[in-house]
């Protein structure tokens, strides 16, 4: 692995604190940060459910495509059409597992509408908007154009789907949600931000030193919730930690 | 008639021009099942100030910020709060004005309430 992140994330991460006018002010104020810069609402239920949200919809006389899969609680949801929409999150949730998981939503929102729709417009103009738009179905030489330069029409997605034991049933959905979380921590909690609250520097802490320096950090600093932070500071202490020499490992 | 009366009127009949922040403040209103006074003592504002809001041109999506940073030094109001009524109002248009499509262009993603030991970061 030659990076922590990859080319896109970083991307959209970077893209993220231009418009959100990032403040690096930690614990991150996401919710401030998303109402100010997205056009999306956030909503907070009593410990959801995929059904709760559809039945919230439907008591608003908000008509959505059938989610289509079994009943589950959530954390959070999103759901975007014409670049409006809504962030539910349980409001019930301490506030470190509403940060990150609005951070979670809002980088599917980032990565699986926003960064495709620009594409579209970047390759196609202003006026492949009426399509992604649903206002109009692609003309011949806009679907011969989008599949010469590799964008989506039939660009958003559907990331709901679970098998019946809960597991992601493609692959697809499966990376949508890992990039979700690894983007959603660069949001609230920037990988350099947090060497540098630790005050350590990449390479020079052997792995399993690092990982301990960098936990209570991510917990107390970056208010992460506990079973979060340790994932993150272990996967930033394998990518930052130095390796042992071959003296350490061999402990002598 | 007082002239918080008159602007409080002036205010309502504005709910129904689009063009409008009390268009918003009426949907929000009617959606939530909420009054205006609710809508007011969230903002921290008082009737009079409720209604210059109200009586504001909504932001435009090209100057939004700018839009929105005006009004909130206009009535002083704080802008998270308008924000949040203003960003549900929106969304809530969006769909309802196209609860007759059948296009499938959705974003749709949730964070499942999973073990937390099963997460994997």
């Amino acid at each position: 692995m030659t990076a922590l992140l990859s080319p896109l994330l970083e991307q959209l991460a970077t893209k993220f604190r231009q418009v959100s006018r990032y403040d690096y002010c930690f614990p991150y104020n996401i919710e401030r940060a998303i109402l100010h810069s997205f056009p999306i609402s956030i909503v907070k239920l009593s410990k959801p459910s995929v059904q709760d949200i559809q039945e919230w919809l439907k008591a608003r006389g908000l008509t959505i495509v059938p989610i289509g899969t079994p009943d589950r609680p959530l954390f959070g949801c999103t759901v975007i059409y014409r670049n409006r929409g809504f962030f539910f999150v349980d409001g019930l949730l301490d506030e470190a597992e509403q940060r990150f998981t609005l951070a979670h939503e809002l980088a599917h929102y980032l990565r699986d509408y926003d960064y495709l729709r620009e594409l579209a417009i970047q390759k196609l103009g202003p006026k492949i908007l009426e399509v992604l738009d649903d206002e109009r179905v692609p003309e011949d030489d806009e679907r011969v154009f989008a599949i010469l330069e590799g964008v989506r029409l039939n660009v958003y997605t559907h990331l709901m789907e679970r098998g019946n034991d809960g597991s992601m049933v493609d692959d697809i959905t499966n990376q949508a949600e890992a990039d979700a979380d690894y983007l959603a921590l660069e949001l609230i909690a920037p990988y350099e931000s947090v060497l540098q609250y630790a005050d350590v520097k990449p390479h020079t802490l052997e792995r399993k030193l690092l990982g301990e320096r960098l936990r209570p950090v991510l917990i107390y600093t970056f208010d992460l919730p506990n079973s979060i932070a340790n994932q993150y500071a272990t996967r930033l202490a394998n990518f930052f930690g130095r390796r042992p020499s071959v003296k350490e490992w061999l402990g002598i | 008639m007082s002239n918080q009366e008159m602007m409080t009127r002036m205010a309502y009949r504005a709910s129904s021009n689009p063009d409008y922040i009390a268009y918003l403040f009426e949907l929000y209103s009617s959606a939530e099942k909420t009054e205006w006074s609710a809508i007011a003592r969230q903002l921290g504002l008082d009737e009079i100030r409720l209604a210059r809001v109200a009586l504001s041109r909504r932001p435009r999506q090209e100057t939004f910020d700018e839009d929105i940073e005006r009004i909130a030094e206009y009535v002083e109001v704080d802008v998270t709060e308008l924000l949040s009524i203003l960003r549900h109002a929106e969304a809530l248009e969006v769909f309802r004005a196209n609860s007759n499509r059948t296009g499938k262009r959705w974003l749709m993603a949730a964070r499942d309430k999973e073990d937390e030991n099963e997460s994997d970061i």
